[in-house]
């Protein structure tokens, strides 16, 4: 299975919306690279088209145009259940706003991937809280959201984003709703626990304070990648693969 | 994924209560209007219903319905049974008396007199105490127990009392469940020569010709007979009932008065349980698209809406019904005006289905929300 280990590369996207009859074109022809092993950041000013191009790449969204490789699979040719199937298998999730299951608790919250695959509860729950756990919230797993900072809210939602061990992390934003303190937690968490060997982990980010974790930095500006700024993050535990 | 939508359900636990409460509502005003109106459909064909061994009724040609009769000459009987296809008639005859209480007062009873002999009409199955055999003792009655206790509430309800009826006196042989006339007066049987005699009618003594076809012989086709020879109208018993329950509808007053409850039940609880229900989805919206996007199924996400309906459906409508059975149980069998009212499995059966569409309705305008949701709007504020 080499081809897992391939990353994600965009050439030539495009996508566009219309609204209220008018076509804004958001992706401009887009060329963008994360490769395994790294934390990628995608940095760029609000509207630039960020969140659109990360939706691209987890089969959220479709692209008007161009060529999409992820892990190895042509997703633009990918057909809803199998673009529903890859993302149960090999993507996690991180949002803004954490996106937690309000009635559940924290363990059954990040439990829900595993099922989802057809894990049964009793098993989906006991590996939910070894995550919880390096997460250090092992004591908060019984816990509802509502009874959880927004910080350990975030932690919650990155455990039930990595429990199923994907291939490929999209983090839309992690940080934005946090305070400094709890944000540059959350991008030690990424950084320490999220990026091994073999998985791409891209963050969507504006907040200047967290650059410091990326491996690389690919800015946006108006719908193209405009700048792409490789960088030795030290220390790090991993190994590097090979960059451009 | 059942646990992760019950605890979507739940968790707000004031919209889950609004929820219930909603269907609740909407369930005890539908079924306890329409189970009111069901009863009083049917209890104006109790008489028809009673003489259950009669398959015609005979009546003059302007009589609509059992409580408004015009009573004919004895003679009608003979001309009925002469009619070919006619095994047996009997007359049955009925008037307004007046009953006498204990502090002297009158009251009116629609006393209903049937045939000596036979006891055709009696309310053989809906006896509480005593037996319809009791009416061949002489001077005897039988009372419907709520009406009884109605007019002697001071009176223990124990055959043998007695009691004085249009200046005749009478003697308590049983007790029978009836529903009140047409205008809300209690039903005593008697005999008929003992309604003869209480009602002072001289003449005019035979309300009803009861008959039964021969084996083998449509009713209907002898009551055709019987109308061309005798110029009466005939009915068979299927067809009168049909035809009063058609004139209480058109006539009555009741389809307009339980119509319009009927339907305000309806519009307050879709308004209550479709809005409830879709604001409840539309606030899950990006709940859904979170599961969506984590890669659960549409198949997954519509099972778990359709399992939230139907839990608050058939919890809320339980607690609904269950009170307005509780309503009927605790005034059904009293004195007042909804006396020997109840919850007919049809009305049950009836406003479950109704609830459960609307709810599955509802719920349908929001999965629609659900499904089409893009799920990328999991990335959107
Ligand atoms: N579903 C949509 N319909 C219409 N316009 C959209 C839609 N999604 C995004 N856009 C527009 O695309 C542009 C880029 O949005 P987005 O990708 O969210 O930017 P960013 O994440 O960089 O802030 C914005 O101008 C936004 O209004
Ligand atoms: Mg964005």
């Amino acid at each position: 299975m080499a081809s897992t280990r391939e990353g994600v590369h965009c050439e030539q996207l495009e996508r566009s919306f219309d609204s209220a009859g008018v076509r804004q074109q958001v992706l401009k022809g887009l060329r963008f690279d994360a490769e395994p092993g790294q934390l990628t950041m995608l940095i760029g000013p609000s509207g630039c088209g960020k969140t659109t191009l990360i939706s691209i790449i987890a089969g959220l969204l479709g692209a008007d145009a161009g060529h999409l490789r992820v892990l190895g699979q042509e997703l633009l040719s990918l057909d809803a259940q199998q673009l529903l199937d890859f993302r149960l298998r090999r993507i996690g999730f991180v949002f803004q706003q954490y996106n937690l299951i309000w009635g559940l608790s924290a363990a059954e919250n990040v439990a829900v991937p595993l099922v989802a695959a057809g894990v049964q509860w009793p098993q989906a729950l006991e590996r939910a809280r070894a995550m919880l756990g390096q997460l250090g919230l092992g004591e908060q797993t019984h816990k509802l959201p509502r009874q959880l900072s927004s910080g350990q809210q975030q932690r919650v939602a990155i455990a039930r984003a990595l429990v199923h061990d994907p291939d490929l992390l999209l983090c839309d934003e992690p940080t934005a709703a946090l305070d400094a303190r709890s944000g540059h937690q959350v991008m030690e968490l990424l950084r320490s626990i999220a990026v091994r060997p073999g998985r791409v982990v891209i963050v969507v980010s504006h907040d200047q304070r967290v650059f410091s974790f990326a491996d690389r930095i690919a800015e946006m500006d108006d719908g193209l990648v405009v700048r792409v700024e490789d960088r030795a993050v030290a220390p790090s535990a991993y190994p590097m693969e090979s960059s451009r | 994924m059942i646990r992760v939508a019950l605890a979507m359900l739940t968790h707000d636990k004031a919209k889950y209560v609004a929820l219930v409460a909603g269907i609740a509502f909407a369930s005890l005003l539908i079924s306890q209007q329409a189970a009111i109106f069901w009863s009083a459909l049917r209890s104006s064909t109790y008489g028809v219903q009673s003489a259950s061994a009669a398959d015609l009724w005979v009546m003059k040609p302007n009589v609509e319905i059992l409580d408004l009769a015009d009573p004919m000459k004895e003679g009608v009987v003979n001309q009925v049974r002469s009619v070919a296809g006619v095994q047996w008639a009997v007359p049955y005859y009925q008037a307004l008396g007046m009953v006498r209480t204990r502090q002297g007062s009158f009251r009116p009873v629609l006393v209903i007199g049937v045939d000596d002999a036979t006891l055709i009409g009696a309310p053989a199955a809906r006896m509480v105490a005593g037996d319809v055999r009791a009416l061949e003792q002489p001077n005897a009655v039988i009372f419907d127990v709520s009406g009884y206790q109605q007019n002697f509430p001071d009176l223990p309800v124990e055959i043998g009392q007695e009691v004085e009826i249009g200046h005749t006196r009478a003697v308590v042989g049983g007790f029978c469940k009836a529903p009140p006339a047409w205008g809300g007066q209690t039903v005593v049987y008697t005999t008929r020569s003992l309604a003869v005699q209480m009602s002072r009618e001289t003449e005019n003594t035979v309300s009803f010709v009861l008959a039964k076809a021969e084996e083998g012989t449509d009713p209907e086709q002898v009551a055709a007979r019987i109308e061309k020879e005798t110029g009466l109208k005939a009915r068979s018993s299927r067809g009168f009932s049909a035809e009063i329950i058609e004139w209480m509808l058109r006539f009555s007053g009741v389809a307009e008065f339980f119509g319009v409850t009927i339907l305000m039940g309806v519009v307050i609880g879709v308004a209550i349980v479709g809005q409830t229900f879709y604001l409840f989805s539309v606030e899950n919206v990006k709940q859904f698209a979170t599961l969506k996007a984590i890669g659960v199924g549409n198949r997954s996400v519509l099972g778990m809406i359709f399992l939230q309906a139907s839990l608050v459906a058939v919890i809320g409508f339980s607690l609904g019904v269950g009170v307005a059975s509780l309503f009927f149980a605790y005034f059904g069998p009293g004195t007042g005006g909804l006396r020997g009212m109840n919850m007919p499995v049809a009305v049950f059966i009836g406003t479950g289905v109704f609830i459960y569409l609307m709810v599955v309705a509802s719920c349908f305008l929001s999965i629609r929300r659900v499904l089409t949701a893009d799920p990328a709007i999991v990335f959107r504020n």
